[in-house]
């Protein structure tokens, strides 16, 4: 059996949380811009 | 080491249903006001931006089974499961150029229903009908039934109140607002889900050192950090193949095509799958940080709350009711109105009675998403155990339509017959393999053997189809003009 | 493993007298201990184990402890608390043997279970990989046809469609 590498896990999950995190932020940002052109619906 | 008590005082747990019921109802009146017509209702009036776009894709497609499996996943198929699971993001990603295309061959189209009807004709439609409602009835029931259960177990209140209340809740916040309801409560709702899931996550990550993670795991769960962990990898495809069939077929992605503006919604839906791709990882990973916190997992199907409530403590337990609840209104929302919009649209106005007017499409379209409300509210009240199973039996259904769509949206020789056939033939392959082989194996068959029609038709019955007959607004003369 | 704050939780818990009683027998419930072994095709399964009926024993604490080979010559612990049940998951291919016992309110242990035989037995490989080959071509084709199709369409998109 081969494993992933433990460096691997550390990359996956660090990785994973953040990339949410980034996610909400992305959204937010988003949001202010369409609010400036006036474009949110 | 025994379990604390993971859940939350019924009083909490009917505050915060109250808070969230009160919130979202009102929100809905506030919004829906917008809707000017039964278009504006059922399409947001055609304009919504970017940030909306991309947060309404993305919280549609997380739902209860998101947040509660992932860490169900990650524990009983470790890393492959959760790499596996965060592969649903690619429907988004491949239905980003389809909206594209599908808003350039139907400028003023409403519905799944609209194309394939324009597409293939009628007998493919009625299948297609079936087909579609199958599932979303699946889908609803089992929503309907998760928010029910997860809310007894987490705060005690019964299953048949908390199940009623949440359906409830959705039914009028959609009712009163239409898709500008569902968009906008789905932004708010795609934050807390997030943000919660970051939290969660982040707090784990401060109580446990990730090496003796993965030490521990190594010793006593050795397959979860395989490479090639057969379990995890038998369903890959399958999964998938289920997922692009619910995206690509179901009016819930099509109507939010046609919601968005034009040169927002292939990006808009890229974007979601962007979005979407970390969360089962970040959800998930928990699970397997239980041994190294020294939680004994009694009950594989609550092990997420479990691990958040015991570490984050009755916070914990309130971030797991609010991205629950989150995570379900936001797809009982979409369901609820695009199903209502199907059937209006579709059956209604296209084959029964096509000089319906405003109002009365309008007024119909607030008796369907209450009529079905209460068809799911009575399938789900008795809380049958084998409800899931529906659902599991909707994949080679879906799957059986992957690619007439495709098909129909990109190759003009596609014909009738062949998808018809396609339809037809994957779908009860797809089902026999499901009894016969395995569950791991019936979506993936099933989009084989219709991709296999569908090349084969190509050959034997080409057809040659015009693409400028699916724009109605030239076809049909009587077809009202927003603008 | 869990020693320590086993014995807290324990003698916290349960009234002692002077006399020291035998920690009660225990025996698996689910799956049942048997002759044969079980066979598990997923590497995952729930154990659940309680004092046998019969033996006399008040809220003791237990003990599973699981091995690669029958005579426990390397075990490994895999639970120690007041529970009567736990998930175990991520099990190799192979043979695996389980036991439980009861501790009692000072922590000295009882009889061991029977022996549960568990044999991790996955799908076949080759129906693996069979699927993840069907499953690439189909993703394949399914890429193909929309990357090309879109493509195809933008380019002709001067002309009407």
């Amino acid at each position: 059996m081969t494993f992933f590498p433990e460096t691997f896990f550390y990359f996956l999950v660090y990785g994973a949380l953040f990339w949410t995190g980034l996610g909400a932020a992305i959204l937010i940002f988003l949001l202010l811009k369409d609010h400036k052109n006036k474009k949110i619906w | 080491m025994d379990v604390e008590n993971i859940t939350l005082s019924r009083e909490t747990g009917w505050i915060l249903l109250a808070i969230f019921s009160i919130a979202w109802v009102g929100l809905g009146i506030f919004w829906g006001r917008k809707a000017k017509d039964h278009e504006g209702f059922m399409l947001a009036g055609r304009n919504v931006g970017m940030a909306l776009g991309a947060a309404t894709a993305m919280a549609t497609w997380v739902t209860s089974n998101t947040i509660m499996l992932a860490p169900q996943f990650a524990l009983k198929m470790g890393i492959w499961g959760m790499l596996a699971y965060s592969t649903a993001s690619f429907g988004l990603f491949l239905f980003a150029p389809m909206a594209f295309r599908i808003r350039k061959l139907l400028p003023k189209g409403f519905t799944s229903g609209d194309f394939i009807r324009l597409r293939y004709g009628k007998p493919v439609w009625v299948l297609f009908l079936v087909v579609s409602m199958i599932y979303s009835m699946a889908w609803l029931v089992s929503m309907a039934m998760a928010g029910g259960i997860v809310l007894q177990t987490l705060s005690g209140i019964d299953y048949k109140f908390g199940m009623s209340v949440i359906l409830g809740v959705c039914v009028l916040y959609t009712l009163f607002g239409g898709l500008y309801a569902v968009i906008g409560t789905d932004f708010v709702q795609s934050l807390i889900i997030l943000i919660g899931i970051v939290t969660v996550g982040a707090v784990v990550l401060t109580k446990v050192d990730l090496s003796v993670v993965y030490a521990d795991v190594a010793t006593t769960q050795p397959a979860l950090l395989d490479v090639l962990m057969p379990v995890a990898l038998l369903a890959l495809f399958n999964n998938m193949f289920f997922g692009f069939g619910e995206i690509f077929h179901n009016n819930v992605w099509w109507s939010r095509a046609f919601a968005m503006r034009g040169d927002v919604s292939h990006k808009a839906f890229f974007l979601s799958g962007f979005l979407w791709f970390p969360i089962p990882v970040a959800a998930g990973f928990i699970a397997l940080c239980a041994g190294s916190l020294g939680i004994n997992v009694t009950d594989i199907d609550g092990v997420g709350p479990l691990v958040a409530s015991q570490v984050l403590g009755p916070v914990g337990a309130v971030v797991v009711f609010v991205v629950v609840f989150c995570s379900l209104a936001s797809s009982i929302d979409s369901l609820l109105a695009a199903t209502s919009d199907l059937l209006v649209q579709d059956v209604y106005r296209k084959m029964l009675h096509p000089e319906a007017s405003e109002a009365q499409l309008r007024r119909l379209g607030s008796i369907l998403i209450v009529a079905l409300g209460l068809l799911t509210w009575l399938i789900a009240l008795p809380r049958m155990a084998d409800l899931n199973v529906v659902l599991f039996l909707s994949g080679p259904l879906v799957a059986s339509v992957i690619f007439p769509v495709i098909g129909g949206l990109y190759w003009e020789k596609a014909g009738q017959g062949g998808a018809f056939c396609a339809i037809l033939l994957g779908s009860s392959v797809g089902l026999v393999t499901y009894y016969t082989i395995g569950w791991y194996a019936a979506s993936l068959v099933s989009a084989a053997i219709s991709l296999t029609v569908m090349l084969a038709a190509l050959r034997i019955a080409p057809g040659d189809f015009d693409w400028k007959l699916l724009d109605e607004s030239s076809v049909n003369p009587n077809h009202p003009d927003p603008s | 493993m869990y020693a320590a704050a086993l014995c807290a939780a324990v003698t916290g818990g349960v009234g002692t007298s002077a006399q020291a009683a035998e920690p009660p027998a225990v025996e698996f419930i689910q799956p049942e201990a048997g002759d044969a072994a079980i066979v598990n095709t997923t590497g995952h399964i729930d154990l659940v184990w309680a004092v046998r009926p019969g033996s006399d024993g008040s809220a003791p604490a237990y003990e599973l402890e699981g091995a690669r080979s029958g005579d426990f010559a390397e075990p490994m612990g895999y639970y120690s608390g007041l529970d009567e049940r736990t998930f175990l998951s991520g099990l190799a291919e192979g043979a695996y043997f389980f036991r439980v016992r009861a501790l009692d309110a000072e922590a000295r242990p009882g009889e061991w279970s029977e022996v549960l035989a568990l044999e991790v037995d996955y799908v076949e490989r080759w129906q693996v990989n069979l699927l993840m080959l069907v499953g690439l071509l189909c993703l394949a084709a399914t890429v193909g046809i929309i990357v090309r199709g879109s493509l195809r369409a933008e380019g002709s998109s001067h002309r009407k469609f």
